[in-house]
């Protein structure tokens, strides 16, 4: 849906065509869902937070002044929703060294990820997602999934576009860093 | 960064169970909810705040016709005496028999309709 329309579909929303909301659930139900269930790794947890976040976008839509993308907006709420869902879980994550990821050059990363795939290492890569942070893997999953920009990813995660490319090296560095301590090497 | 394939090909390749085939209509039925129920608030503020402009409206009418054109909203003396009171304890009883009456027909309707609803 073009940005035009979205204003326009919104402004008869809040007029009164209540049902016209269907066309972002229907459109963005994946999308969010997809980000909220990497995030809380729980079918159900996600189902249920991602009718929150549309529950909550539908509640604050006069908020909604279109200075980004619908979608984008929807993104931001839908990923507080679950950062404030996994806060009160306390998940323990392994600790890496910072001083570790610091030494990894961005060569050895970028070779590492543009191999070709093999099963073994798409195994380990998800193995290494799931030891990601919430915001790491919100992060990456609307970055290569739903190809979200630097720009649309700042809006999100309320950060500078140059915090979101340090956040997205470094979630790189630290996923390549996970790989090397399942093969024994770091 | 844009490239990073296995990245890629792990996040599409990961399989989290699809969100569930009722999502869209669950999620709108609550929106529905939603909307009534915000409809409903703000039909109450509406109300409310109508009535307290009236009531603020009434209060200036007061004041202007007291204190502009000395207009005297004292209320005149009744005396009562043992008939009329015996009188107006009656009428009281009357009127609460009626709304009493009222509210019961009121009450016996509604029950109707519904048990009549239910059975459709």
């Amino acid at each position: 849906m073009e940005s035009k329309d979205e204003q326009l579909t919104i402004k008869r929303i809040l007029e009164g065509e209540t049902a016209l909301f269907s066309h972002f659930v229907e459109q963005y139900s994946h999308s969010v869902y997809s980000m909220i269930v990497r995030i809380v790794q729980s079918r159900e947890d996600a189902e249920e937070l991602s009718q929150d976040a549309f529950l909550k976008a539908f509640s604050k839509l006069d908020t909604f002044k279109g200075d980004c993308s619908f979608s984008t907006w929807l993104f931001r709420i839908a990923y507080n929703t679950a950062i404030s869902f996994v806060r009160k879980k306390k998940v323990i994550l392994p600790a890496i060294d910072e001083s570790i990821i610091e030494t990894v050059s961005d060569e050895a990363v970028g070779t590492f990820f543009d191999e070709d795939e093999n099963e073994r290492r798409l195994q380990q890569l998800e193995i290494a997602i799931a030891q990601l942070n919430a915001e790491e893997k919100a992060l990456i999953t609307l970055f290569y999934l739903e190809s979200k920009r630097v720009n649309e990813l700042a809006m999100v995660f309320g950060l500078t576009t140059e915090n979101v490319r340090v956040k997205l090296h470094r979630t790189r560095k630290k996923l390549f860093v996970l790989i090397k301590m399942q093969d024994g090497e770091r | 960064m844009e490239k990073d394939k296995l990245i890629k090909q792990t996040l599409k390749s990961t399989q989290w169970p699809p969100v569930s085939v009722d999502f869209q209509y669950k999620t709108m039925q609550k929106v529905f909810l939603l909307a009534e129920k915000k409809r409903k608030r703000a039909y109450m503020l509406n109300l409310a705040g109508i009535s307290f402009v009236s009531l603020l409206l009434v209060a200036a009418c007061i004041y202007i016709l007291e204190v502009y054109f000395a207009f005297s909203f004292t209320l005149p003396e009744i005396h009562l005496t043992s008939s009329s009171l015996s009188i107006l304890i009656f009428s009281f009883y009357i009127a609460a028999l009626v709304f009493l009456l009222i509210g019961l027909d009121a009450f016996m309707r509604r029950r109707w309709q519904m048990r009549n609803g239910n059975l459709e």
